[in-house]
């Protein structure tokens, strides 16, 4: 198997990270950081040179599968709440192709090899949805910034493979477990930042996200005391602002 | 690769998967991909506000970027 690391570069060093960690869904303790070039000032903006990183993932993941998953219950602390819960820990969920499970594999595939990623797919039906999950060393391109790749593919699968009527569930598409590491990342950082909200007394903006993210931040400072949450901007702009005080009191402020 | 991938996927949501048809400008350092469907499926390629067109593009992207390339995809009616 291919060493899973990749190079990414940015302004400055703590820029770089931040890309490689929001690219790869991963928590800053998931990987090890080697400077290939420290960042060049250059005279009036010119000729200034770019911080280069390589980032290497450390620890269980070379392992497919049941033990990522432990991991990423562990690594977060307290044991997130995850997206599609119950038995993933028990049985790491057998790859036959049942009617509803099929024919987004089938497309996940397709694609996939379109793409020329060596990965594997696997899918799992539940109760109320399909989880078609990527496990692959080339994977980081499938998820793209934020996410933004795996959600485009995602939604393409769902309208692709609904359409007909011959699959009903909700298709979930993952990689490598991203959506859930995206969410508990996702819930820490609204907690810091409410904190953040709390001490200055000021609003704070977050970067543009999903419905579905933004849902994830707006619930998990619900019962936050001291700040309340909204969503500002249209379309792909849209975004959740974390206010200090109460809704009923303040008056919402415009950004 | 990129008409590879616009094909398949614009051939998954339409009922006239036949009359798909692309046309590649290949740029330096970008690529213009024309998709043309049939006059009835149009709205299926582009969904209600943009957002399968959108959703088509950025997975595009995504492949054009593995080659370092940019990629543009227009619908053509």
């Amino acid at each position: 198997m291919k060493e899973r690391s990749w190079e990414y570069v940015g302004r400055t060093v703590e820029e770089a990270t931040q890309t490689a960690l929001e690219e790869l869904g991963l928590e800053p303790d998931d990987i090890h950081v080697e400077i290939l070039e420290e960042p060049q000032k250059g005279f009036l903006g010119l000729g200034g040179k770019e911080a280069r990183i390589r980032v290497d993932l450390i620890g269980e993941w070379e392992v497919q599968g049941k033990k990522k998953q432990v991991k990423d219950e562990t690594a977060t602390g307290e044991a997130p709440e995850a997206v599609y819960e119950d038995d993933e820990l028990e049985e790491p969920g057998p790859t036959t192709l049942k009617e509803s499970t099929g024919k987004p594999t089938r497309m996940v595939k397709d694609i996939l090899e379109i793409l020329e990623i060596d990965a594997m797919v696997e899918a799992k039906e539940r109760d109320d949805s399909v989880v078609v999950d990527v496990w692959g060393d080339d994977i980081a391109i499938l998820i793209g910034k934020g996410g933004n790749t795996l959600d485009a593919l995602q939604y393409l699968v769902n309208v692709g493979c609904r359409r007909t009527g011959e699959v009903t569930k909700k298709i979930i598409v993952d990689a490598e477990g991203y959506r859930k590491r995206r969410k508990a990342k996702l819930e820490k950082q609204a907690e810091q930042l409410a904190s953040k909200v709390t001490s200055q007394r000021k609003s704070i903006e977050m970067d543009p996200m999903s419905a579905s993210e933004r849902k994830i931040v707006h619930m998990a400072l619900r019962n936050t005391d001291g700040v309340w949450t909204e969503s500002t901007g249209d379309g792909p702009e849209r975004r959740v602002v974390i206010h200090p005080g109460n809704p009923d009191r303040d008056v919402p402020r415009e950004t | 690769m990129m008409k590879e991938l616009l094909e398949y996927l614009a051939k998954a949501l339409v009922d006239n998967p036949d009359d798909v048809q692309i046309e590649v400008i290949e740029g330096e350092r970008s690529v213009i991909l024309q998709l043309r469907v049939n006059p009835e499926d149009i709205g299926k390629v582009i969904g209600k506000q943009g957002r399968i067109a959108q959703a088509l593009r950025t997975l595009v992207k995504a492949a054009a970027t593995k080659q370092g390339k940019n990629a543009i995809v227009e619908i053509l009616d």
